[in-house]
C-alpha cells in the first residue's frame, strides 16, 4: 500500500556538464563573403605571382605567356581583395589605421604589411610588364631591378597564400583554433591550385599556351593531391577535437565533402592525373572547366570555414571541448562528503 | 564594517565636487597610476540586484539593450555586448536529468549568480589582436578600446576567448569594459564595485585583491564550501593556455561551463607562429616543386 518515498535527489554542482542555457560563450566574428571573397582572392593573386615568378626564373622563353598572365592576374586580384577589407570595416574612413603600428602577435596586421608590399610589388612587376608588352624595352639596370623585385614579390605571394590561415586560427573560434596549422596549410594549397586554375584560364586556348599549358596542368596536379590529403586531415581533425558538429549539423559538412574535396581536389587530380597518365601531350587540355571547378571549389572552401566557423563560435559545447584541454591541471573542487552534503541525513 | 574616518569629513548630502581619491573612502584604495588593477567578484556573495549593471550604464551612458523577456531565467540580458559591460547570469540549477531536486547543499539555494564583466586579461588576446592599436593597456593595468582609433575591422571580437568585446553596428566601433578608466583617472571606485551593495564586486590593487581572495576560499572551505575556487588568479582555472592572469577574477562554486566560462582559455597569439609557419612551409614546399615541374619542361616535347 505505502509507496516507498522517492529517493532525495541532489543536484551535483561539479559533474554538470552544462552550458548556461545553451546561450554562446564566445562571440562568432562578423565576417562574411566579403572576407571569405578576399581569403580566395588573396591566395589566388599570391600563388600567381608565385608562377609567375617560378616561371621567370627558369628562363625559359615559352614561359613567358605564364609570366606575362601571372603578374596582371596578381594585380587584379590585389586590386579587387584590397578594397574588399576596407568595405568590411565597420569605419571604413578610418582604413589608413590599420598602418598605425605593427603587431607580430596580429595576423591581421602582418596581413596588412603583407597585403601593402605585396600589392606595391605587383603594381610594380606588373607595370613593367605592360611597358614591354608595348614595345618599350627597359634598359640594363631596368632589367636587373625586375628580377630582384620578382622574388620578394613572390615570397610576399607565399605570405599572402596563408597567413588568412593563421587569421582565422588565431582566434576564439573553435572550429578554426581546432587545426591552426592544417587551416593554414590547406589554405596554402588551395591559393597554389587556385592561382593555377586563374592561369590557366588567362592562357586560353592560343597556339603558344599549348605548353605553359601543360606545365601549369602538372602544377595544378600536385597542388590537388596536397590539397586532397590536407582538406581529409583537417575534416578528421575536427572531429578529433569534437568542433565538428557545425559542418556536420548543417548543410556545410556536405559541402564540404562534395564541393571541396571530391570536385575542388579531385575532379583535377582525375582529369590532370588521367592526361599525364595517357602521356604527354596526348589529349587536349581542359582550358576552361576544370579550371573552373577549382575556383569555384576554392572560394566554397574559404565561405564555408568562414560560415561554419562563425556557427561553431555560437555553439557553446564545441567551444567547452576545445577550450577543456588543460583541464586536468585546473583544482577540481575537492569532492563533497555525503553527510555534509545532505545535513538532513545526520538527523535521522 | 567601520566607516573610513576619511568619510567624517564629508558629512553633507550634497557635495560641491568631486571627493578627492573617493576611491580610498569606498574601497580602501587609493587609486595611483602604474599600479595594477582588477576586480575580484565572489559570485558566492551576489545577490542578483543587477545594480552594476544598472550603474555601469548609467555612468557610461550606454542604451538600454532590447527590453523582452528570454524564458529561461530571471536574467533578461542574455551576455555582454557593446552596450552591456556588467551582465549577471542566473544559474537555477533545479533538475537534472529530469530529475528535481529534493535537497540543498549548505549554505547554497540551488540559486548561482554571478556578475561578469570584461576579465582585462595579461596578456589580453584583443589588445594582441587588435593591427590598429586602438586596444591598449592603460596606466592600471587595464585594458581600454580607443573609441577615436578603432576602425571596427572586428578582429578583436573572435579573438576574445570569454565572447566580452563587441563591435557596436551603430557607430561601427568595438565597445567593453573599461574598468571605468575615467573614473580611475579621477580617483574614483569604477562604478559596478561602488554600487554592489553585498562587496561581490571588489575593486582593488591586484595583488592585494588575490591576497583577499586566497583567504576568502579558506574561509569558505572551513564553513563546508568546500567547492569553492578561483577562476582567473594565476595558477588556477581561467588562467590557462598563455593567458598568466585575469585582471578580473572570480571565486565560483560550480565548473566554470555553467557560468558560460571555458575550463581552460587560451591565448590566440600563441597559435600565430605554429600557424605561419605550417601554412609557409607548404606553400614554399608547393612553390619550389612548381618550379621544378616548370623547369623540366624546357626542352619537352610538343
Amino acid at each position: 500500500m505505502n509507496d516507498a518515498p522517492p529517493p532525495p535527489v541532489s543536484i551535483s554542482y561539479r559533474e554538470s556538464s552544462a552550458t548556461y542555457y545553451g546561450l554562446p560563450s564566445v562571440k562568432p566574428s562578423l565576417w562574411g563573403c566579403l572576407v571569405s571573397s578576399y581569403i580566395f582572392l588573396a591566395g589566388l593573386g599570391g600563388s600567381a605571382q608565385i608562377i609567375a615568378t617560378g616561371s621567370a626564373l627558369t628562363g625559359d622563353p615559352e614561359l613567358a605567356p605564364l609570366v606575362r598572365k601571372g603578374r596582371y592576374i596578381a594585380l587584379a586580384a590585389v586590386l579587387v581583395a584590397g578594397p574588399l577589407l576596407i568595405i568590411d570595416l565597420h569605419t571604413p574612413q578610418r582604413w589608413y589605421n590599420m598602418l598605425r603600428i605593427f603587431r607580430s602577435t596580429s595576423p591581421m596586421s602582418i596581413g596588412t604589411y603583407a597585403l601593402v608590399g605585396f600589392g606595391s610589388l605587383s603594381a610594380v612587376l606588373a607595370g613593367a610588364q605592360f611597358a614591354s608588352d608595348r614595345g618599350a624595352s627597359p634598359g640594363g639596370t631596368g632589367q636587373i631591378g625586375i628580377k630582384l623585385l620578382q622574388v620578394p614579390a613572390a615570397l610576399g605571394g607565399m605570405v599572402m597564400s596563408t597567413y588568412t590561415g593563421a587569421l582565422l586560427s588565431s582566434t576564439s573560434t573553435p572550429l578554426w583554433a581546432a587545426a591552426p596549422r592544417r587551416l593554414a596549410a590547406l589554405f596554402g594549397a588551395s591559393a597554389m591550385s587556385t592561382g593555377a586554375a586563374a592561369l590557366s584560364i588567362g592562357l586560353g586556348r592560343g597556339a603558344d599556351a599549348d605548353k605553359p599549358g601543360r606545365a601549369l596542368d602538372r602544377v595544378s596536379l600536385l597542388a590537388s593531391a596536397v590539397e586532397l590529403a590536407l582538406s581529409l586531415s583537417l575534416r578528421s581533425r575536427f572531429r578529433e577535437k569534437g568542433v565538428d558538429g557545425a559542418l556536420h549539423e548543417t548543410g556545410w559538412g556536405a559541402a564540404y565533402d562534395f564541393g571541396v574535396v571530391a570536385l575542388g581536389a579531385g575532379v583535377p587530380l582525375l582529369h590532370h592525373g588521367a592526361s599525364e597518365l595517357d602521356g604527354f601531350g596526348q589529349r587536349p587540355r581542359s582550358t576552361f572547366l576544370v579550371p573552373l571547378i577549382v575556383l569555384a571549389g576554392g572560394f566554397l572552401l574559404r565561405h564555408l570555414l568562414l560560415q561554419a566557423g562563425n556557427a561553431s563560435a555560437t555553439r557553446p559545447k564545441d567551444y567547452f571541448r576545445f577550450a577543456s584541454v588543460a583541464r586536468p591541471t585546473m583544482p577540481r573542487p575537492q569532492r563533497l562528503h555525503p553527510r555534509r552534503l545532505h545535513p538532513q541525513r545526520l538527523h535521522r | 564594517m567601520s566607516v573610513h574616518p576619511r568619510a567624517l569629513d564629508y558629512p553633507d548630502s550634497f557635495l560641491t565636487g568631486v571627493i578627492p581619491d573617493e576611491a580610498e573612502i569606498t574601497a580602501g584604495e587609493r587609486v595611483v597610476p602604474g599600479r595594477r588593477y582588477g576586480f575580484f567578484t565572489d559570485t558566492t556573495l551576489c545577490i542578483g540586484c543587477k545594480a552594476c549593471e544598472v550603474a555601469c550604464k548609467e555612468w557610461n551612458a550606454l542604451p538600454a539593450d532590447d527590453i523582452g523577456l528570454r524564458g529561461t531565467s530571471y536574467d533578461n540580458t542574455g551576455d555582454l555586448s557593446a552596450t552591456t559591460w556588467r551582465h549577471v547570469h542566473f544559474v537555477e540549477q533545479i533538475a537534472q536529468d529530469g530529475r528535481r531536486a529534493t535537497e540543498m547543499p549548505p549554505f547554497q539555494s540551488n540559486w548561482l549568480m554571478m556578475s561578469d564583466v570584461c576579465k582585462h586579461c595579461s596578456p589580453a588576446p584583443c589588445l594582441e589582436a587588435c593591427p590598429t592599436g586602438a586596444i591598449f593597456r592603460t596606466e592600471f593595468d587595464t585594458v581600454v578600446v580607443q573609441q577615436d582609433i578603432c576602425n571596427g575591422c572586428g578582429y578583436c571580437v573572435p579573438a576574445c576567448p570569454f565572447g566580452v568585446v563587441d563591435v557596436s553596428l551603430e557607430d561601427g566601433k568595438a565597445h567593453k569594459c573599461t574598468l571605468c578608466y575615467d573614473r580611475l583617472k579621477g580617483g574614483l571606485e569604477p562604478a559596478c564595485a561602488k554600487s554592489c551593495p553585498t562587496d561581490s564586486i571588489q575593486f582593488g590593487e591586484l595583488n592585494e585583491l588575490q591576497d583577499r581572495a586566497h583567504r576568502r576560499i579558506d574561509s569558505l572551505h572551513t564553513k563546508g564550501v568546500e567547492n569553492a575556487y578561483l577562476y582567473g588568479a594565476p595558477g588556477e582555472a581561467g588562467a590557462t593556455g598563455g593567458l598568466r592572469e585575469l585582471n578580473a577574477f572570480f571565486l565560483l562554486t560550480a565548473p566554470p561551463e555553467t557560468y558560460n566560462l571555458p575550463s581552460a582559455p587560451s591565448r590566440p597569439a600563441e597559435r600565430v607562429g605554429p600557424s605561419l609557419a605550417a601554412g609557409l612551409a607548404t606553400i614554399a614546399g608547393l612553390a619550389l616543386a612548381s618550379f621544378a615541374l616548370l623547369a623540366s619542361q624546357r626542352g619537352g616535347r610538343r
